[in-house]
């Protein structure tokens, strides 16, 4: 029926996508006689991750723990700090222009600041995870908070409730889809931020994550561990943001139209 | 049960900020447990005076007898504004718990009128579940279900088809007959107002004013035989003529 063949075709085109890509990688290569220090064959890269493994195994779970430490933060202290703007005007007002403005800081700028201030190791990389995962959430909880719909606040006018609980009966509630805009935007960045830290930061006693050893591995000329440690990357950014989406469909299944089926 | 209050509203007015008075002089009242539907053109100040009533808004003149602080109307507006994430069953609950009534009591009171509103098998859905009559009667449970002795209809049916509507105006009365609720009942429809109606305040518009007050004289209770009635429809024709005069001329 139609719904099946649907799902063939979204397992097979993004296939052929993918061979198709490989093909077009090991054409450029040949046809221009790129060197292998220049651009690496795709089984190379392959054969990178088995020869860098335990190097890559290590990196990994480094990253992991920076990129983790952020995002946590980012989401609670971030969901904390909507709610007391949502609650306060005078610290709404006071500091919603910063939240835009710190958006806007380049990730590499806020890496070199951090490690300046904070030299070198994990505290400095989840740092720089948390800062760049931190003002997306509270953009976009605080817009959630903030936007209920007027017929329901004039519902628990009505009835007398106390601010208290219209926050956390009515506000926080119809945060929750914007929360996790902000917590996915959080996790795709979280791994980003960490890798970036590690470049600037990430040596701490040998024990580097994969942002270290990208670096490394640039100095040793090993380029097809560089795409090896890039894949890698994208792996545990997708992790990331499937566990969030994951917990975004566990919270909002029964009532938000984003939860329907299609979007992934 | 007693019946509901006895309303009088005298010579109100109302406007927002430094704008044009958007209700002036508005009198009229209701007797206890009456119905008073409020028919009028749009923009005639028939929502604004409904908030008035309820004291979600503050009157710039005049006075309501028994205004809303005294005795906690229930409103039931014009969208079911019921909260989406919420069960049927948790939405009913809802002013028993923002009232800090315990668990057991408020949901064993929310199964009760769910049930008094035919939702008895809806009650562990969501509201995107549910048909827009159903969300309807979901939010008209949720005002009952605190046994409100004042009920304030913002045009509760608009968005419904005729035969929900029908439906739905016809067990308004029932749940009237049972517990004699005093109602203000806005709507656009004349017909809703004549079938639901003691009493028709006709309002006009720019400002709003009381342009006319018919009393509706057909007998309780009424059900699929009023509507046929030669009686009925000479009340909606009677109605229909006095609300063209306060309607703008073409």
């Amino acid at each position: 029926m139609k719904p099946s063949r649907d799902n063939l075709a979204r397992l097979l085109l993004p296939l052929f996508t993918g061979i198709l890509l490989l093909g077009l990688w090991y054409a450029f290569k040949h046809l221009l006689g790129l060197h292998d220090l220049i651009l690496p064959a795709p089984h190379d890269v392959a054969r990178a991750f088995f020869e860098e493994s335990e190097t890559l195994r290590r990196a990994s779970g480094i990253t992991l723990a920076g990129a983790a430490i952020g995002f946590l933060g980012a989401i609670t202290v971030g969901f904390a700090i909507s709610l007391a703007m949502a609650s306060l005007r005078f610290l709404r007002y006071s500091l919603y222009p910063y939240v835009l403005f710190m958006q806007m800081v380049p990730i590499l700028a806020t890496a070199a600041i951090v490690v300046i201030l904070f030299g070198v190791g994990l505290q400095s990389v989840a740092l720089i995870a948390f800062l760049i995962g931190f003002f997306p959430v509270v953009a976009s909880t605080l817009q959630g908070l903030l936007s209920v719909p007027e017929g329901q606040r004039e519902m628990f006018r009505l009835y007398k409730a106390s601010p208290l609980q219209e926050l956390f009966l009515l506000r926080v509630p119809n945060s929750l889809p914007a929360f996790f805009t902000g917590a996915k935007i959080a996790a795709t960045l979280a791994v980003i931020g960490s890798v970036t830290g590690e470049i600037f930061a990430g040596s701490s006693r040998g024990a580097g994550g994969l942002g270290f050893h990208i670096m490394i591995f640039k100095s040793e000329l090993k380029v097809a561990a560089i795409y090896a440690a890039t894949v890698i990357c994208c792996l545990l950014g997708f992790g990331f943001v499937s566990i969030v989406l994951l917990f975004r469909h566990l919270a909002l299944r029964h009532w938000h139209e984003s939860t329907l089926p299609d979007e992934e | 049960m007693p019946e509901g209050p006895a309303i009088a509203i005298e010579n109100l007015g109302k406007r927002f900020g430094d704008g044009p008075l958007v209700l002036d002089g508005i009198s009229f009242s209701a007797a206890s447990g009456e119905i008073v539907a409020l028919v009028g053109p749009s923009g005639c100040g028939k929502s604004t005076l409904l908030r008035l009533v309820a004291g979600l808004l503050k009157p710039t003149s005049g006075h309501i007898s028994e205004a809303g602080e005294a005795i906690q109307p229930a409103f039931i507006f014009q969208d079911p504004t019921l909260l989406p994430w919420a069960t049927v069953e948790a939405n009913i609950a809802l002013p028993q718990r923002l009232k800090g009534s315990p668990h057991a009591r408020r949901l064993r009171n929310a199964r009760l009128w769910a049930r008094r509103l035919g939702l008895g098998d809806a009650l562990g859905y969501h509201p995107r579940q549910l048909s827009g009559g159903m969300r309807m009667r979901v939010s008209i449970a949720r005002a009952l279900s605190l046994q409100p002795s004042l009920i304030l209809f913002d045009e509760p049916f608009g968005a419904l088809d005729a035969i929900t509507r029908n439906r739905l105006n016809e067990e308004i009365l029932a749940l009237h007959q049972e517990s004699r609720w005093t109602a203000f009942f806005v709507t656009h429809s004349v017909t809703e107002a004549v079938f639901l109606s003691h009493r028709l305040v006709i309002l006009g518009t720019g400002p709003g004013r009381v342009s006319a007050i018919l009393e509706n004289p057909l007998p309780f209770p009424r059900n699929l035989h009023t509507r046929e009635s030669l009686a009925f429809q000479q009340q909606v024709a009677d109605a229909t003529t006095r609300l063209q005069d306060v309607l703008p001329p073409r």
